[in-house]
């Protein structure tokens, strides 16, 4: 059925049949990888958004007096969280490993590890359905100590979101812009094969075919095409696609596991040529029904 | 409109874009189940009147009734069924050069809403019997005129219409081969088919009895068993 709509008016390329498979084919790699950014991106930045709203480190900074001072103060503070409703767990962080950590740019032999007196940090969770009031606690906080200091972390956690939500923005407007190619050559590649067989059509049209029947001939052949592009398009695009995603587990950017999210992106990679193809079918039909009608008005049979 | 006429013309007339009319106040009808040869010399106007009884056209002045449809009145989505039930024969065959002439014949089915293999076996038969079984995959451009003419035949015949307009259908045969083919338009004729056959073949037109139509001097004759008069 195909190959016969295909002899009575071949769309696309006349010499060359598969340079419209080829052109569906790039677009849908195309299209796949954006989307699968667009999913990555949204999955990843909402985890960190997530993840970082509702920590926050506080700091007790060294009592050079007394080494004991700071224990009590670290106690009461510990006592003043806790007895907070929404603080949900409160960690401190390993002296030994802050001293690692400064042992790495003051050097061995520039630390005695008896000697050396560091801050104590400790990293506070909220629950995350209160409204949580950082400049509250901090004032509760300092009536312990006036030194007492925390790093909010959701600051820089919400300009690195807000970074995030542009690039999925751009990825969106790139993806659009490829869709939008799509449809445009989907239209001309229709319009120049209604005019190029314009005599034709004219048979077809004395012969008593409906403008449906018409418009199958294209839909058909857009379909098919779509369908070998689609093939090819996902051929290419799952490695690609594949490797990103590998790429991005390592830099701590995924925010799912590693099945569900190698799941979901399969689901995006192949729905992107179903999509794809029943746009390219929509817009044909539509293209040959507007065609017709136009010349219709003209002869004004 | 009685309802045994499937044409009827009123007040018919024709002018292409300048002055002169081609024909002018044509009235006339013709039956279900009848069989006319249309005659006339070279521009006398036969092309034109079958373009305007399938709607190719708009006639300058009067009305068409074709199966009972006031074809002015005929909406361009009510067109494509309307021409389903008429088989044309084009005078230059206006075959599809990019299908082979078995797809030719079976589009025409096809069309109407027949599946593609049922089609084509039809059409195999068809061409078969027209003599060009042999050459069922060609393309029309390796084929003769006369060849190209019996599957414009075959195209119209296939889907076996209640009315068949053809426009000197046998302009490009031999007698023989004209003659064969008469039998085909003969046998639809039996089975009902309405004819309207423009020719400009005299020795057909006297090897059978079907009566004529006349295009002259703008007017339409009819010609039965040798009375000219004009007809109503
Ligand atoms: N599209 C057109 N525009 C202008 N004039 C036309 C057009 N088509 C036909 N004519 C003129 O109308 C007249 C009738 O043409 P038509 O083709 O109907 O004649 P015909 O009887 O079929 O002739 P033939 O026997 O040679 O086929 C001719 O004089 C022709 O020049
Ligand atoms: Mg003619």
């Amino acid at each position: 059925m195909y190959s016969f709509f295909r002899r009575t008016i071949p769309v696309g390329s006349v010499q060359n049949s598969r340079s419209l498979s080829l052109i569906f084919s790039v677009l849908i790699f195309l299209l796949s990888f954006v989307a699968t950014c667009v999913f990555l991106f949204s999955q990843g930045f909402h985890k960190w958004e997530r993840g970082n709203s509702y920590k926050v480190t506080v700091e007790i900074p060294v009592d050079l007096q007394s080494i004991n001072n700071q224990e009590q103060i670290t106690n009461k503070v510990m006592q003043e969280l806790n007895s907070m409703p929404e603080v949900l767990k409160i960690q401190r962080v390993d002296p030994e490993k802050l001293k690692a950590m400064l042992t790495l740019w003051a050097g061995d032999k520039g630390i005695s590890n008896t000697d050396l007196h560091v801050p104590v940090l400790l990293d506070v969770e909220f629950n995350s359905s209160n409204q949580i009031d950082i400049e509250n606690i901090k004032q509760k906080l300092r009536q312990i100590s006036m030194d007492i200091n925390i790093e909010n972390h959701n600051t820089w956690a919400q300009k690195l979101v807000v970074f995030g939500k542009s690039l999925k923005l751009v990825t969106m407007v790139i993806g659009s812009f490829i869709l939008l190619c799509t449809i445009i050559i989907v239209i001309l590649v229709t319009k120049s094969a209604l005019q190029a067989y314009y005599s034709t059509l004219d048979i077809l049209r004395l012969l008593g075919a409906k403008n449906a029947y018409i418009a199958r001939i294209f839909q058909n052949q857009i379909l098919k095409s779509s369908f070998y592009g689609g093939i090819c398009g996902v051929c290419l695009s799952i490695p690609t696609v594949y490797a990103f995603v590998i790429v991005l587990k390592y830099l701590g950017l995924e925010g799912l596991t590693w099945s569900t999210m190698l799941w979901h992106i399969t689901i995006v990679v192949i729905g992107v040529p179903i999509i794809v193809a029943f746009i390219g079918v929509l817009v044909s039909r539509i293209t040959v029904h507007v065609h017709l009608r136009l010349l219709d008005k003209k002869t004004s049979i | 409109m009685t309802p045994k006429e499937i044409i009827r013309l009123e007040h018919l007339g024709l002018r292409y874009s300048d002055d002169r009319f081609i024909f002018f106040d044509i009235t006339c009808s013709i039956n279900a189940g009848e069989f006319y040869f249309l005659t006339g010399k070279s521009g006398a106007g036969k092309t034109s009147l079958l373009k305007i009884l399938y709607k190719d056209i708009q006639p300058t002045l009067g009305f068409v009734h074709v199966f009972g449809y006031s074809i002015g009145e005929l909406s361009r989505s009510d067109l494509p069924v309307f021409r389903q039930h008429i088989g044309l024969i084009f005078q230059d065959c206006r075959l599809i050069p990019t299908l082979s002439i078995v797809d030719n014949v079976a589009l025409s089915i096809h069309i109407g809403g027949s599946q593609y293999r049922r089609s084509c076996s039809y059409a195999k038969e068809l061409l078969d019997w027209v003599g060009l079984g042999d050459c069922l995959n060609s393309l029309p451009d390796a084929l003769s005129d006369g060849q190209k003419q019996r599957v414009a035949i075959a195209r119209a015949v296939v889907k076996r219409p209640a009315l068949l307009l053809a426009d000197e259908p046998t302009g490009n045969l031999d007698n023989e081969n004209a003659f064969r083919l008469m039998a085909l338009f003969q046998e639809l004729h039996k089975m009902g088919t309405t004819v309207v056959l423009a020719t400009h073949n005299n020795e057909l037109v006297k090897g059978f009895q079907y009566p004529q139509l006349i295009l002259k001097d703008g007017s339409l004759f009819v010609n039965d068993n040798g009375f000219i008069k004009k007809k109503a």
